[in-house]
């Protein structure tokens, strides 16, 4: 692989890395956020986009754990399994190993099932949960944690550092949490943190964006009209649901802070997913520039319109224009420049 | 895009190649006729926008055996689809547009030792047509009254076929069962390279 290849990717990892570092910091993990996007974070899509990314960075990976211990109540496992499925993002087994060994924490039953459905029928290959060491190679270590283990999955067993926060409700990225406290993990929580952070919408979008079953979010949306707390108008031929932002926000907001911007989180991590997989599924013993500038070609016209439909400002250039390996200049562009708008909104 | 020169095809081709090497593609063996072949072979220049797939062979130690009941695989075409995205190039760039002539009307005599074949790494490999090939299956699809002209053109402005090249065309479409209708075709595309005497012993 060329060397701007390999400069490419090793900066995608980094810059990536450093995005879900800020996010965790914001809702929590020891360590300094220097981010100070306005914007919410959905911590569901987070933390599945985690179980990947998350394994290139051992210390970020057990801080989230750490973070989990003290504010996995806050989590719905639910909608974590069914994110997962619909988006094709984060690791199974990640996600199944994190959750068996929150069991082990956590003395309510909703970890159970996603840790049950994760696991793999028959015992498969094991390999290394962190990606650190060279493939191939297996770290040895003195006791490996069976949690993970049993997913097929080698890690030295986890000892938490306890250093984790509460999370800050009152800081603006973390409304859904706020909102969670007010009415329950559910549906209603987070239909109503859509309702307050956008000029509202119809049930199947919400439902779409949220990763909710769209005739469960129709109830939702039809009881809080009803008793008068959210407004609803015809548009076409659906109806179209909002709030009164100014009032709401007084109850889901800090005073001092303005209401945070809605991010369209999973067709965000689904987009950052296409591209990553691409990248780090590259052989780069085997590569040259045609065959890098193709697959990232590929990979970024699947991810163009999530990527577009994150509701963040990013340029992507039309590829039309680029011929064959021209194209790898114009990726590394696009790419570093959704990095910035990542680490700089 | 359209290929405008004889590198651009084999630029194509290469980058197919590659893709399939990388992608640890099972090998793929193609005879190639049409306006690529013609550049590639340096019989005639003129700009083409696809590669004319006439059969998929089998490469055997007996030989190279045509197999017309098969079909480009899908894994196949979506490389060339790829490598068309990558070049500006339609996505069936590469397709099996022709692959009825050799099902309805077998190879040329000979046609198979003719063959040039090129390699694009491991997993692919392309033989093209040779002149005397082209110049029967130009014949046929000139006329073939639904056919674009540029087949006609390529004949008379690009190929210009000798007379021995044509009669052999010749003698291959009407060593079977034909109409009045296309033995007229027939004698109106050998009138207009002008060996009416071929043409005159074509039967009316």
């Amino acid at each position: 692989m060329t060397v701007s290849a390999m400069k490419f990717r090793n900066d995608l990892k980094e810059g990536l890395i450093d995005f879900v570092w800020q996010q965790w910091c914001r809702l929590g993990i020891s360590g300094t956020s220097l981010a100070k996007a306005s914007w919410m974070i959905d911590p569901e899509v987070l933390l599945v986009f985690t179980s990947e990314i998350g394994r290139y960075d051992s210390r970020l990976f057990d801080q989230v754990l750490d973070w989990l211990t003290v504010n996995g109540s806050w989590i719905n496992t639910q909608r974590l399994s069914a994110i997962m499925r619909r988006d094709n993002t984060g690791c199974p087994a990640v996600i199944g190993a994190i959750a068996a060994w929150m069991c082990d924490r956590d003395k309510s039953t909703k970890w159970r099932g996603i840790a049950r459905r994760n696991l793999a029928g028959e015992p498969g290959s094991v390999e290394s949960l962190f990606r650190t060491a060279r493939i191939g190679t297996m770290p040895v270590f003195d006791r490996t944690d069976r949690h993970f283990e049993a997913y097929g999955l080698q890690r030295e067993e986890v000892h938490t550092r306890d250093m984790a926060k509460p999370v800050n409700m009152n800081d603006l990225a973390n409304i859904m949490f706020k909102s969670r406290a007010l009415f329950g993990i559910g549906i209603r929580a987070d239909v109503m943190v859509y309702l307050l952070t956008t000029k509202g919408g119809h049930a199947r979008c919400i439902a779409e964006l949220l990763g909710y079953n769209h005739m469960r979010v129709q109830e939702v949306l039809t009881g809080l009209a009803d008793a008068g707390f959210i407004f609803v108008r015809a548009a076409g031929r659906t109806k179209h649901y909002w709030i009164d932002r100014q009032r709401w926000a007084t109850v889901l907001c800090s005073e001092k802070v303005p209401i945070p911007h809605w991010v369209n989180w999973r067709p965000l991590t689904r987009g950052l997913t296409v591209i990553w997989r691409a990248a780090w599924t590259l052989d780069e013993e085997r590569t040259d520039e045609y065959i890098v500038s193709s697959k990232m070609r590929e990979a970024m016209r699947a991810a163009r319109d999530d990527l577009h439909g994150s509701s963040i400002a990013f340029e992507i250039t039309d590829d039309k224009s680029c011929v064959a390996e021209e194209y790898l200049a114009v990726f590394v562009r696009d790419i570093r420049g959704i990095l910035e708008s990542l680490s700089t909104a | 895009m359209t290929f405008e020169r004889p590198e651009q095809i084999d630029g194509a081709l290469q980058r197919l190649g590659k893709r399939l090497t990388y992608d640890y593609a099972d090998p793929i063996a193609l005879v190639i006729c049409g306006g690529s072949a013609l550049n590639v072979l340096n019989i005639a220049y003129r700009t083409t926008k696809d590669v004319d797939v006439l059969a998929v062979v089998d490469e055997t130690e007996n030989g190279v055996k045509l197999r017309h009941d098969r079909v480009l695989p899908e894994f196949f075409r979506r490389n060339v689809a790829s490598v068309g995205r990558d070049l500006g190039l339609d996505e069936d760039w590469l397709n099996m547009g022709p692959k009825d002539v050799i099902a309805v009307y077998g190879p040329p005599k000979g046609m198979m030792d003719r063959l040039n074949r090129h390699e694009y790494g491991p997993c692919l490999t392309v033989y093209f047509v040779s002149r005397l090939d082209q110049v029967h299956f130009k014949v046929l699809a000139a006329a073939d009254p639904k056919a674009q002209p540029h087949h006609l053109e390529d004949l008379v402005e690009r190929i210009k076929p000798l007379e021995d090249e044509v009669r052999a065309a010749v003698n291959w479409l009407m060593n079977r069962e034909t109409s009045s209708w296309f033995r007229g075709r027939v004698k109106y595309v050998v009138e207009t390279l002008g060996y009416d005497s071929i043409s005159n012993e074509i039967q009316e």
